[in-house]
């Protein structure tokens, strides 16, 4: 058994590209469990996130005759995994069942004193990051777990540096909403009876 | 000035740092608006709680074991199978038919792989497609090794009864193994059938190499030609080949066939073998469609259409006793 980990990720490509399956499972065992938790982080199924992250290396391999890829390979994996669990979401339309799931969340009204000591936080949280919109959703995970920088984030998707530092502070401001409406309201309405 | 660019520049401090100008901005904010301190916590707890991974971690043996089932399919082998009743009509120029209880066939089409072992466990044949264009018409039972490549060549092994439908392709010839013999497709079509340690290659279009592993003889044969290949024996033409092309074409269905010959054909795609008493039967025809019939369906049929009186199941035989046609 060859020692891919010496192999830099354009040997890598050629190596696939000649059909080396063991080159193949390399990459799988090295990024596919990092794969499932983005695709677990925007799905909140497991079982979808598995087969998400499986797809993306039969489809890598289906094609790695015609692939010309000057990236890396965790990014381009990363990519292909993030446009495929975004029209994952879109087919299956979680975001109906996700809509439910934050009317019953702000109904409940909670004082935010005691919901900051809570031990329902956690849960509140990871709840609270899957009614992200998607996109918000998907650049938060990759920044918060992948420990992506703006940049590579930007580079990944395809969108400003900009962009991604929006859309991050809108995930983390709606997160941050979402758990604390009653201070979050009465904090702008202070602020705005204190501002200038 | 507002809440929310507070927000956000507390935000990007926490996710990404904040450059001197920033850090200046979100400064004179807390300093002028004290109310933002607590807000400034709460950022902090929320991203804090956010770190928290989950314990989940998938299983990544047993799904590069999934992903390995799906890719393999595709890159050397039948990318799907399909039952007998579809069209065998699709199986062109170049066929071999490979039949035999126990007998080893050998192909190659895999790159820098081991050997792929699929084995027919329905009880009807199976059609096997192959990237290279190859047809594989996979018995009951039967089962198929492809090998690594070695050289340029396509290479298959064989226990069971097959009907090869090869691709030609002058630059990687299409081998086969038998126990008893090596048959090298020249572009062509042809049965090949091994049984009891030997093996009939029947030839019905094109050209065909044979070699004998026992003897290292090798014979070429052509339309029209067979010959039997076994431990001992003699590498010899003979101007008779048992099936036509044709007749696999529709080889479950069929109208007014003698008897034997729908033995010879159940035989073939059911791997057992018919064996009667009565020689009424001898005589008679059938006309009937097999097609995606289980075994114990064919023989009530069987029964009843020939007035078969009992039958028993010995291993991979059918014993009918009596019966008769009007």
């Amino acid at each position: 058994m060859k020692d891919y980990s010496a192999y830099s990720d354009s040997e890598i490509w050629s190596l696939l590209a000649a059909g080396e399956e063991e080159a193949l499972a390399h990459i799988f065992h090295k990024y596919y469990p990092g794969l499932c938790r983005i695709a677990y982080r925007m799905t909140g199924d497991t079982q979808a996130s598995e087969d998400l992250g499986q797809e993306v290396y039969v489809d890598l391999w289906k094609k790695r005759q015609r692939l010309h890829i000057q990236t890396s390979i965790q990014g381009y994996l990363r990519k292909a995994l993030s446009n495929r669990t975004l029209n994952y979401i879109r087919d299956q339309k979680i975001r109906s069942v996700g809509d439910a799931k934050i009317l019953a969340i702000s109904s409940k009204e909670p004082n935010a004193q005691e919901l900051m000591q809570s031990e329902d936080l956690q849960k509140r949280i990871n709840e609270a990051i899957l009614e992200l919109p998607d996109r918000c959703r998907l650049i938060f995970i990759l920044s918060r777990y992948q420990k992506m920088t703006y940049s590579e984030i930007a580079g990944n998707l395809d969108i400003s540096p900009k962009t991604v530092e929006n859309q991050v502070a809108k995930a983390l401001r709606l997160l941050r909403n979402s758990l604390g409406p009653i201070v979050g309201c009465l904090l702008i309405i202070l602020f705005h009876m204190i501002a200038p | 000035m507002s809440v929310e660019r507070a927000q956000h520049l507390i935000a990007k401090r926490l996710a990404e740092g904040l450059n001197e100008l920033e850090g200046q901005e979100l400064e004179r904010l807390l300093e002028a608006h004290p109310m933002l301190e607590k807000e400034e916590e709460w950022m902090a707890k929320v991203w804090e709680k956010t770190d928290h991974q989950g314990s989940w971690t998938p299983d990544s043996e047993m799904a590069w074991t999934k992903v390995k089932g799906k890719i393999t399919p595709s890159i050397e082998l039948p990318s799907k199978k399909r039952g007998l009743g579809m069209n065998l009509i699709k199986i062109a120029a170049a066929a071999i038919i490979l039949v035999g209880l126990a007998f080893v066939l050998r192909t190659t089409f895999q790159k820098n792989s081991t050997p792929s072992v699929y084995t027919n466990l329905e009880k009807a044949p199976e059609i096997m497609d192959m990237t290279d264009g190859s047809q594989i018409l996979l018995s009951s039972k039967a089962q198929i090794t492809f090998f690594p490549a070695v050289k340029e060549e396509r290479k298959v092994r064989l226990e069971g009864q097959a009907f090869f439908d090869v691709e030609k392709n002058a630059e990687k010839p299409f081998i086969i193994e038998t126990a008893e013999a090596r048959i090298r497709v020249l572009g062509t079509s042809f049965d090949v059938h091994s049984e009891n340690q030997q093996t009939v290659v029947s030839v019905t279009e094109g050209v065909v190499e044979v070699s004998s592993l026992d003897s290292r003889e090798k014979i070429r044969l052509v339309a029209g030609e067979n010959t039997i290949v076994g431990v001992g024996m003699e590498l010899v033409k003979e101007n008779e080949t048992k099936f036509s092309f044709e007749e696999y074409n529709d080889l479950l269905s069929f109208s007014d066939l003698p008897l034997t010959e729908v033995f010879e054909r159940l035989e073939w795609a059911y791997a057992y073998e018919f064996v009667w008493d009565s020689d009424k039967l001898n005589s008679c025809s059938l006309t009937g469609n097999f097609a995606d019939k289980e075994i114990n369906e064919v023989i009530n049929i069987l029964r009843s259409a020939l007035s078969i009186e009992s039958h028993q199941i010995a291993g991979k035989q059918v014993i009918l006793s009596g019966g008769f046609c009007q």
